[in-house]
């Protein structure tokens, strides 16, 4: 495993997302290399500021907020007006109905309709990118075994447990 | 995630008051999903918009929630993507406007103290975030920021978790040197 190949998957490393021998084959690398463990300790200060970046909490007046809208009745939709011909109305007629086309284009705001999946793109750099899971053209399976090696410490165990 | 009260609010949910079961909910997410649409819009007022939408959307639909995943996945869900379409609208000038107002920066000359150049600091990293590409600030949100799981991600976002895996890793190393152009600049 070269430089390269831990730098673009320290991340996954970092958040115990490898499988277990490609875990073994990192923390080997890491050992010997000083400039790679150089960088996973400041991935880990990079991220450790990050969750240490405080939100405020929601206001207090929030739920009154919440609770005035749920009690109340949803309006009813107007009535139409009698139609008063003006040629001014022609136009925003005219106006209103390209807006409708183009909003009609637009995303919808549905939160049931917003995607956020993989492009077909993504899909094919995914499986570039998670070349960690294929050593010298052959698939890591997670249960082969692993050459024990006590010497070797391993720097993603305390997150592994609670994070996957 | 999931907490014992919002467990109970779902158990309850045919519970005739279902002010007081949302009551629950709220009581039990309202500071998570505040701050997340906090930290992704830079703006109190949108934060607190977009808080109230999301449990008005939670009361509205509570009835079609399945329990297939954690209560507080399907919330963070509805949350994301309400703050996504949300910050879709919001233009760019507004938007550092935003920030600038969350953080009292307007007008401010440069920092004299800690506590300011802290403030700055955060405001940049928060900046950096919501400058990223909407997959990649999805993943960096809700993992870096929130310290949600892989698996929690994969199910609000709906992709598999070897996408949130390779995105994160995206998403942290332009901010990363997104960052360190600015530390240089600056």
């Amino acid at each position: 495993m070269n430089c390269l190949s831990i730098r673009r998957n320290l991340s996954a490393y970092r958040d115990g997302g490898l499988s277990r021998e490609a875990r073994w084959h990192f923390r080997r690398h890491l050992k010997e290399c000083a400039s790679c463990r150089s960088e996973l300790e400041s991935l880990e200060a990079f991220l450790g500021d990050l969750a240490a970046i405080p939100a405020p909490p929601a206001p207090e007046h929030l739920w009154d907020r919440i609770a005035a809208s749920v009690d109340r009745p949803r309006a009813a939709a107007p009535t139409p007006a009698a139609p008063v011909v003006r040629p001014f109305l022609a136009a925003a007629a005219g106006f209103l109905l390209m807006a409708s086309v183009i909003g009609a284009t637009r995303p919808s705001d549905d939160p049931a309709t917003f995607n956020l999946s993989p492009t077909r793109d993504e899909r094919v750099i995914d499986e570039i990118d998670y070349d960690i899971w294929y050593l010298d053209g052959r698939r890591i399976v997670d249960d082969e075994p692993i050459p024990t090696d006590p010497s070797i410490e391993d720097l993603s165990t305390e997150r592994e447990e609670g994070d996957r | 995630m999931a907490t014992s009260t919002g467990a109970c609010a779902v158990m309850r949910f045919a519970d005739p008051d279902r002010l007081q079961v949302l009551e629950d909910i709220y009581n039990a997410y309202k500071d998570k999903v505040f701050g997340l649409a906090w930290k992704l819009t830079g703006d109190r007022q949108e934060a607190e918009d977009l808080t109230h939408d999301v449990f008005i959307r939670v009361h509205e639909h509570l009835d079609q929630f399945e329990g297939r995943s954690e209560i507080g996945t399907w919330i963070y869900r509805i949350a994301t993507n309400l703050c996504f379409n949300r910050m879709r609208r919001m233009r760019r000038a507004s938007f550092v406007e935003a920030i600038e107002r969350t953080f009292g920066l307007v007008g401010r000359e440069k920092p004299h103290d800690a506590r300011m150049i802290e403030d700055e600091t955060r405001t940049a990293v928060l900046e950096a975030v919501r400058d990223l590409p909407p997959a990649f600030r999805a993943c960096v949100a809700l993992r870096d920021l929130e310290g949600l799981s892989y698996r929690e991600i994969s199910e609000i976002l709906e992709v598999p978790e070897g996408t949130v895996m390779s995105r994160l890793a995206r998403g942290r190393e332009r901010l990363r040197q997104k960052l360190s152009r600015l530390n240089r600049a600056g």
